[in-house]
């Protein structure tokens, strides 16, 4: 068998496969919830209880974070499972955001 | 406003002028709705495409995923209108001026709630309206425009605190 390599192969970008699996894999992101003057306290208990699976105290204790001091970080996951925790938060119309730890 | 649950399905009960309020407030959002994304005013198409960091999605190797959420957010409008229009038909068969019932599942009922919010998030985002405003007596706004919008954020939220306390209390018994 003969392989014939081509000499004009484009160069491809450099990609660190190590350095994107392990931001992918590991649970580097936290997942912040934000505060707005809109959105009710008991709504956003409600949210974290329905989306997050927290208990009413739980709840409660991030949403009185959330307004004093204008964010809670509400969980530490994966890039992908937090990316699908901000998304299920602001669909219900939460400021929620993905930030690395 | 009434809101109680047999156990399957949950029932909205709303008197004449209650009803009167929804609609008018509803219909509007429907309008809000079926208008093309690029005619929104700019602050409201900011918060249909919405952030999904804080930070600089380059530096944070976040672009691809900003761009799903944008695609995810925008998909949200016609996917709730077909609902609201579903409910609004129904307050048009029972008939304008009268006492309103609103038979729903428990998952439309959440999508209840989220539907009022995104009428109180819009006009919040179109009005520009702050944390200092929402601590204002709105009879006390004098701008009519602005005294309008707090009511009808402070309207949709109490309807939202009913559905909110009747879900607690139900799933506490």
């Amino acid at each position: 068998m003969v392989l014939i390599y081509a000499s004009n192969t484009e160069a491809l970008p450099e990609i660190d496969v190590e350095a994107k699996l392990k931001s992918a894999f590991s649970k580097g992101w936290g997942i912040i919830v934000w505060n707005d003057p809109i959105n009710l306290m008991s709504y956003v208990v409600y949210v974290f209880q329905s989306v997050l699976k927290m208990n009413t105290q739980d709840a409660t204790r991030h949403m009185i974070e959330v307004h004093q001091k204008g964010k809670s970080l509400v969980g530490i996951e994966t890039k992908e499972r937090a990316e699908f925790i901000v998304h299920h938060l602001q669909s219900f119309g939460l400021k929620a955001t993905m930030e690395p730890q | 406003m009434i809101c109680t649950s047999d156990g399957d399905r949950w029932c909205l009960e709303f008197s004449e002028i209650e009803a009167q309020l929804l609609v008018d407030s509803m219909t509007e959002l429907v309008t809000h709705y079926e208008t093309a994304f690029e005619d929104l005013p700019q602050s409201v198409r900011d918060h249909w495409r919405g952030k999904v960091t804080n930070g600089n999605t380059t530096d944070l190797d976040l672009v691809e995923e900003q761009q799903q959420l944008e695609e995810e957010r925008l998909s949200w409008r016609s996917a709730r209108l077909p609902i609201l229009q579903g409910w609004l038909s129904q307050h048009r068969r029972a008939g304008a001026g009268k006492k309103w019932s609103l038979l729903m599942s428990p998952a439309d009922l959440e999508l209840f709630i989220i539907i009022l919010n995104d009428r109180r998030l819009t006009i919040a985002s179109q009005f520009i309206v702050s944390e200092d405003d929402m601590d204002l007596d709105p009879r006390e706004v004098e701008d009519e425009i602005r005294r309008q919008v707090l009511w009808e954020i402070h309207l949709l939220g109490y309807f939202q605190e009913i559905c909110l306390v009747s879900l607690r209390d139900t799933h506490n018994n």
